[in-house]
């Protein structure tokens, strides 16, 4: 699809038979896309998790303070020792109250706490992938322009060093540095997410500026940095697409291994800390209901970036 | 088959050195970045203010901090990897007893996944497509998505908290009531390595599948497999032998993608394990502030990938003659 | 790792000394208030009072059955087995086998008795030392009648000179606070083997002096620096005046400590006078060798136990698995109670944290059953004195008619709630704009009856330092919060933040080992926020928040936990309120920086700096006062008047639960610490059920 459109938007042709061709490949491409039922699945499954991201109140049966037995806050009143006993408290329907998943240990229901999670997980998935997208793309696209020379030769020796620190206890080390917020969590990851990006746009950008549009580009005079964002960047964007879905999908797993370790934001909300008070508080092998869904929720998270990430690539790969 | 200069390899091991440097020093850097030191464990209420420079003085924090890097990057060059101020301890000790450890899961994880993986991603990237493809390859993104401690502990919770056949920690048997010989060994070994192994190949070995898949799916276009079917093999003759041994060739580069999964991996599943390795004390001693075991395991860990890159790319040269140095695919 | 991020290092301040250190040196604090330890305790029926007697199932020592092997867990590895470089208390379970020290300690009447030491007596001298008071001749025997080392070697008198002196001279950081008033230690002319001098009177040196390990001449007198020492690499392991042996060794997984195996004689555990003490059987060890296996979280350790891998493990059940472990058949479970307390502590050099009114009403924000009967299921008492409920001698209720922990005197500062739950925020506020103090005279605050204090004592500040009133919401904490509060606090006419450039900061841990304990600051800082106080938390890593609070004092407000506190108190009260162990920063001020030290001082608050906020005097008294009932008497007043003065709010006691597989009888009930301080008790009755 990368044929050269040899485009010149200077000669001031229409509006439409500027956007036509565009518009064209776009419809070219959702119809590739959507032959994969798992691009179709994952774009349902993220539709479902963005709207628990946005309006999570329609969904959840409860607020996240809800306490079982007592209900929604203002709660001007006390568990019994016999209450307290009772949780984490299997899935309950009406009697002694209404909690299809159950609750944890405080009391608050998990269906609850999975639909109010789902934000945190998608912020951090969208803002960590696209964060790496942003690092990792244009350095991508520079290397490869500048193959072979100083420029390439730099960054490929940094990717080579950032390649050499372990990626999980690197993390570790940049959030025991800057503190432990979601923030930092994301920043963290796209640090050290970036390097796949890079590399695989390199190698695209490598292939692509050998094409004869690129060359008459520079024939033509045009900037370095005007044949890279014009020329170059446009047909690299759907791979990074694919990568961006990839990356998010990795620091949805990453931020659940560092709540894991005991280094995520507690007071947010989400579905590794979930995980994380189910072991410390010790119910791992007690409280299937507790266990089961915040992990499953994730695994799906992951996947859907994943289905849509790959069915993408096929509709970038030039050889079907 | 290209025949590798002498002075390729030669560049390529001093440019791999000279990385190793770099990352030592950023390690240093980075470390001491970190608020809080060791000494915060060390201290006690009662001390004076002179033993207090007395325990800094014994562990080279009165030093200025150039002086303590240029002591670092010198005493790595010679081995000398200091003393562990929370093990009490030569850290080269530490990590000659738990670096085996690390190495045996890696070893084991390793073999599994990278025949699985493959074999998988050929069977999926011939038939890409199909049914069958579609339902494993959604299936196997499905297991990738797992975070791998709750994988771990579904299993831990099937296999030993119902019905009690592996054990959830450790590598041996702590007090052996049977005698140690090359055969009980193993058999140990096996026994408890088995669950640690099941929870990081059953996500690992998608990694390499992802690998195999694409380019098998890319071969079959190619001209000697066109030829091969011509010549009337079979079908699985011409996957197997024809194509899939060229699809290998990104697979093994794929490795260092590998390693660096599992070392994530073993991390995570060392923890939740207890296995005593290099992915258990590296969280630690970051925690604990320990930075010369810190700097130690990021080091040893650094040193394999680094040697890991080295290889698949002299391999990858070595292999593949159409390869141009300094570019891509 | 679960429990690891916490690791291993921080355990010594989470966890606090070994047993063998229980002698020498002061607690640690552990990390989170409510930590594996102190979440404990069960129903109320079973919660134990002190008044109860420790019980066990009483043998004759003759009839006792002896062998087998004791499984031990434990949740985090012990790194050395060198006693003098560390002070982790899972270091001690092991260390704790192998050191022998001058006196014991028995936990069921805390008196001191011979071990090492035979007999001993003291002479106050007529001379003075640099310090102005009077030095102290200590002389002591030593036990010759055929007690030997582990290895085998014959143990002299000589051995114990060395030992002190080898201390005195490495002066390891976890024995500092006992080695330092200790001038000499030499061979006595006269009719004792040795004489010790001190530099100051002190009513307990048997149990801080003798506590001290005594170490062999022929295994450490080559030792030039003892950090760099490690036993575990010597051909024989660690060797000590204790019963056991190190006979496996790898501290990732596994170690065995034999009994069975120790070489030459061990005596120490047929003195007599444990026969006379309670519930304690002598002649032991009867076990053949305590094996400890190492698991790397708290759930694969309890998991271990349910499974009947492990016999017993470190310090007691988690909250969670209480009810599991009542009706496991397979499992006992001994109740016993704590030896330290969770705390708040505030920062008295802080406006307006340097007025008791304001100090008080943190308190009164404070919701105590939220925390001990919610959060923490019951298995933990509510706080009150800085003196955990099972050291009733210096407890103030003693003496009084009323019941500990529960009388009115002890409930001052309890939550003030207007509905369960809520706080009572217009009383809370009318306390401070009327100018109420509740300083040790008995009268109606915040709608609570309070008696007066139980010792006599007041409070050192009788009248608010500051001028406050409430008025319209200015500072972005109070805007920002969930609360929405509808007025907020002036201190003198300024808000907080105006005074202190931004809200006060509550210093808290990460959540992964204490959700709890987060949620109840969150609850907490809430309440406060109700009030119309802004006051904002800040998550912190351990090593941070233990710099940030007895490092450099740069804090508001921390939580965080003691234990393994002196029964005598005298210690204890020196240590954490004592202004010789805080920082003066108003004198840095003025004489530039060398007066303020990075030392870890134990008292952050900076209590006892300051006139109208602090104990010296009555801490000092009870220092220096030989007589015990005086001494106990001066004790609880120090102890009642840190009450008042509020430097730091004492939230919980944990009540522990410790758990023995119903193969093993003999061990300690209703003792404090009973499966981690006197673990060693325990290990030297253990013997198998018939």
């Amino acid at each position: 699809m990368a044929t050269g459109q040899g485009d010149t938007e200077s000669d001031g042709e229409s509006y439409t038979r500027r956007w036509e061709p565009r518009l064209e490949r776009l419809k070219r491409g959702w119809s590739r896309y959507s032959e994969h039922n798992i691009g179709i699945l994952g774009l349902v499954i993220l539709g479902i998790f963005s709207l628990w991201a946005v309006v999570p109140g329609v969904f959840a049966p409860h607020s996240t303070d809800w306490v079982a037995y007592l209900g929604e806050p203002p709660i001007e009143s006390r568990l019994t020792a016999e209450q307290v006993r009772s949780l984490p408290h299997p899935p309950a329907f009406g009697d002694p109250f209404f909690a299809p998943l159950g609750t944890n240990a405080n009391g608050n229901g998990i269906l609850s706490l999975v639909i109010y999670s789902a934000s945190n997980a998608m912020y951090i998935g969208l803002a960590a992938g696209l964060l790496s997208s942003l690092v990792g793309v244009p350095l991508g696209l520079i290397s490869g322009f500048y193959g072979d020379t100083w420029i390439d030769e730099a960054i490929q020796r940094f990717v080579d060093i950032m390649y050499g620190l372990p990626f999980l206890p690197f993390l570790i080390v940049l959030v025991a540095i800057r503190g432990i917020t979601t923030t930092n969590i994301i920043i963290g990851i796209a640090v050290t997410s970036w390097l796949n990006n890079c590399i695989t746009i390199r190698g695209e950008t490598l292939s692509l500026k050998e094409r004869s549009y690129v060359e008459s580009a520079k024939v033509a005079g045009a900037s370095d940095t005007r044949i890279i964002f014009r020329h170059i960047m446009p047909n690299v964007l759907p791979i990074s697409f694919v990568f961006l879905a990839q990356d998010a999908a990795g620091a949805v797993i990453t931020q659940a291994s560092l709540a894991y370790l005991g280094l995520a934001d507690f007071t947010a909300n989400s579905w590794g800390i979930m995980l994380e008070n189910i072991k410390s508080q010790g119910y791992i092998f007690d409280a299937w209901w507790w266990l089961l869904p915040p992990g499953i929720a994730l695994m799906l998270m992951a996947a859907s970036f994943y289905f849509i990430g790959f069915s993408m690539e096929d509709v970038t790969n030039p050889q079907r | 088959m290209t025949r590798i200069s002498g002075k390729y390899l030669a560049k390529r091991i001093v440019v791999s050195y000279l990385t190793l440097l770099v990352i030592m020093s950023l390690l240093f850097v980075l470390l001491r970045s970190m608020p809080g030191s060791f000494i915060t464990s060390m201290i006690s209420s009662g001390m004076t203010n002179e033993q207090i420079q007395q325990i800094r003085e014994t562990w080279g924090l009165n030093e200025p901090l150039w002086r303590q890097y240029i002591d670092f990057m010198i005493n790595y060059q010679t081995g000398n990897f200091g003393r562990s101020p929370t093990y009490n301890a030569p850290v080269a000790d530490l990590m000659i007893r738990r670096m085996p450890r690390t190495l045996v899961l890696f070893g084991a994880t390793f073999l599994i996944g990278f025949i699985i993986g493959p074999l998988v991603g050929m069977y999926l990237g011939w038939w890409r497509g199909s049914k069958k493809d579609k339902s494993i390859f959604s299936t196997s993104l499905l297991l990738y998505s797992m975070p791998s401690f709750w994988i771990s502990w579904l299993f831990i919770w099937v296999f030993n908290y119902e019905l009690g056949w592996l054990p959830s920690a450790y590598m041996f048997t702590q007090f052996p009531e049977f005698q140690w010989t090359a055969f009980t060994v193993m058999r140990d070994v096996l026994y408890h390595i088995a669950l640690p192994i099941m929870s990081l190949t059953f996500i690992g070995w998608v990694g390499s599948m992802l690998i195999m898949r694409p380019t098998m799916n890319q071969v079959t276009d190619e001209g000697y497999v066109f030829l091969a079917h011509a010549k009337g093999l079979s079908e699985r003759t011409v996957m197997i032998k024809h194509a899939a041994r060229n699809a290998l060739i990104p697979v093994a580069t794929g490795a260092v993608v590998g390693l660096a999964f599992l070392i994530d991996g073993s991390i995570i599943i060392e923890n939740v394990f207890n296995w005593p390795g290099m992915g258990q004390i590296i969280v630690t001693s970051v925690l604990n502030r320990d930075f010369p075991v810190a700097q130690a395991t990021f080091f040893l860990l650094a040193v394999l990938v680094v040697i890991m890159r080295l290889v698949t790319d002299v391999v990858y040269t070595y292999l593949d003659p159409r390869i141009k140095f300094g570019e891509g695919e | 790792m679960s429990d690891n991020q916490s690791g291993s290092t921080r355990r010594r301040f989470l966890q606090g000394t070994g047993v063998a250190a229980v002698s020498a040196s002061l607690a640690g604090c552990s990390g989170n208030g409510d930590g594996d330890g102190t979440e404990t305790s069960g129903d109320d029926e079973d919660t134990p009072t002190p008044d109860q007697t420790p019980t066990e199932a009483q043998d004759d020592a003759d009839d006792i059955p002896t062998g087998g092997i004791f499984n031990f867990g434990m949740g985090t590895n012990p790194n050395t087995l060198n006693a003098l470089s560390s002070s982790s208390a899972y270091v001690g379970v092991i260390t704790d086998r192998i050191y022998e020290s001058g006196a014991a300690i028995d936990p069921v009447n805390f008196e001191m008795h011979p071990n090492v030491f035979t007999d001993w007596e003291s002479e106050v001298l007529d001379e003075t030392g640099d310090n102005g008071q009077s030095n102290v001749e200590i002389y002591f025997n030593v036990r010759t009648d055929g007690l030997t080392w582990n290895d085998g070697e014959e143990f002299t008198v000589s051995d114990v000179i060395f030992s002190y002196n080898y201390l005195l001279e490495q002066n390891p950081g976890g024995y500092a606070a006992s080695l330092s008033p200790i001038v000499s230690v030499e061979e006595d002319d006269g009719d004792w083997d040795c004489v010790m001098t001190l530099n100051q009177p002190n009513g307990t040196f048997a149990y801080d002096q003798f506590g001290l390990p005594i170490l062999p001449e022929h295994r450490w007198s080559d030792v030039d620096d003892y950090t760099t020492y490690e036993p575990a690499d010597t051909d024989f392991g660690p060797v000590g005046l204790g019963p056991g042996v190190v006979t496996q060794w790898d501290p990732d997984t596994s170690v065995e400590v034999s009994f069975a195996e120790r070489e030459g004689e061990y005596n120490l555990s047929e003195l007599s006078w444990r026969e006379e003490v309670p519930g304690v059987i002598a002649g032991g060890p009867f076990i053949d060798a305590m094996r400890i296996r190492v698991y790397s979280s708290q759930s694969a350790l309890h998991q271990a136990l349910f499974q009947g891998d492990i016999d017993s493990l470190y310090e007691g059940v988690r909250t969670s698995r209480i009810s599991d472990a009542q009706e496991d058949e397979n499992i006992n479970l001994l109740d016993g109670f704590d030896t330290g307390y969770g705390h708040y502590s505030f920062n008295l050099r802080n406006t307006p944290l340097d007025d008791l009114p304001f100090r008080q009403v943190l308190g009164f924000a404070f919701d105590d059953v939220l925390w001990t009967q919610q959060l923490q299921r019951g298995y933990a008492q509510e706080g009150d004195f800085v003196m955990p409920p099972g050291y009733t001698a210096v407890r103030p209720e003693t003496g009084s008619d009323q019941e500990l922990l529960d009388g009115p005197s002890t409930q001052a500062f309890s939550f003030r709630q207007s509905s369960p739950s809520v706080p009572d925020v217009e009383n809370i506020r009318a306390f401070l704009t009327e100018g109420q103090v509740i300083t040790g005279e008995g009268g109606t605050y915040v709608g609570q009856d309070y008696p007066g204090s139980l010792t006599g004592v007041t409070a050192s500040q009788t009248e608010p330092k500051h001028d406050y009133s409430f008025g319209p919401v200015e500072s972005d904490v109070l805007q920002e919060s969930d609360q929405d509060p509808d007025q907020e606090i002036r201190v003198n006419g300024e808000t907080i933040p105006e005074i202190n450039d931004g809200p006060l900061t509550m210093l808290m841990s990460p959540a992964q080992e204490a959700p709890q304990s987060a949620q109840m600051i969150q609850d907490w800082i809430s309440s406060l926020q109700q009030i119309g106080i802004p006051i904002d938390r800040e998550v912190v890593s351990f090593n941070t928040r233990v710099t940030r609070a007895y490092g450099e004092e740069s804090y508001d407000a921390f939580s965080m936990g003691w234990v393994n506190l002196s029964p005598f108190a005298t210690n204890t009260l020196y240590s954490l309120f004592h202004s010789d162990n805080a920082d003066d920063h108003s004198v840095a001020e003025t004489e530039g920086d060398d007066e303020n030290t990075s030392t870890l001082l134990n008292n952050a608050m900076g209590y006892g700096v300051f006139d109208d906020a602090g104990a010296d005097d009555l801490i000092d008294e009870a220092r220096t006062t030989l007589e015990p009932e005086a001494r106990n008497q001066a004790s609880r007043e120090a102890v009642e008047r840190i009450y008042l003065d509020f430097p730091t709010m004492v939230v919980d006691y944990g009540v522990p639960k410790w758990p023995v597989s119903a193969e093993w009888s003999g061990a300690l009930e209703n003792i404090p610490g009973p499966g981690s301080t006197y673990l060693g008790t325990q290990i030297m009755q253990i013997h198998q059920s018939e």
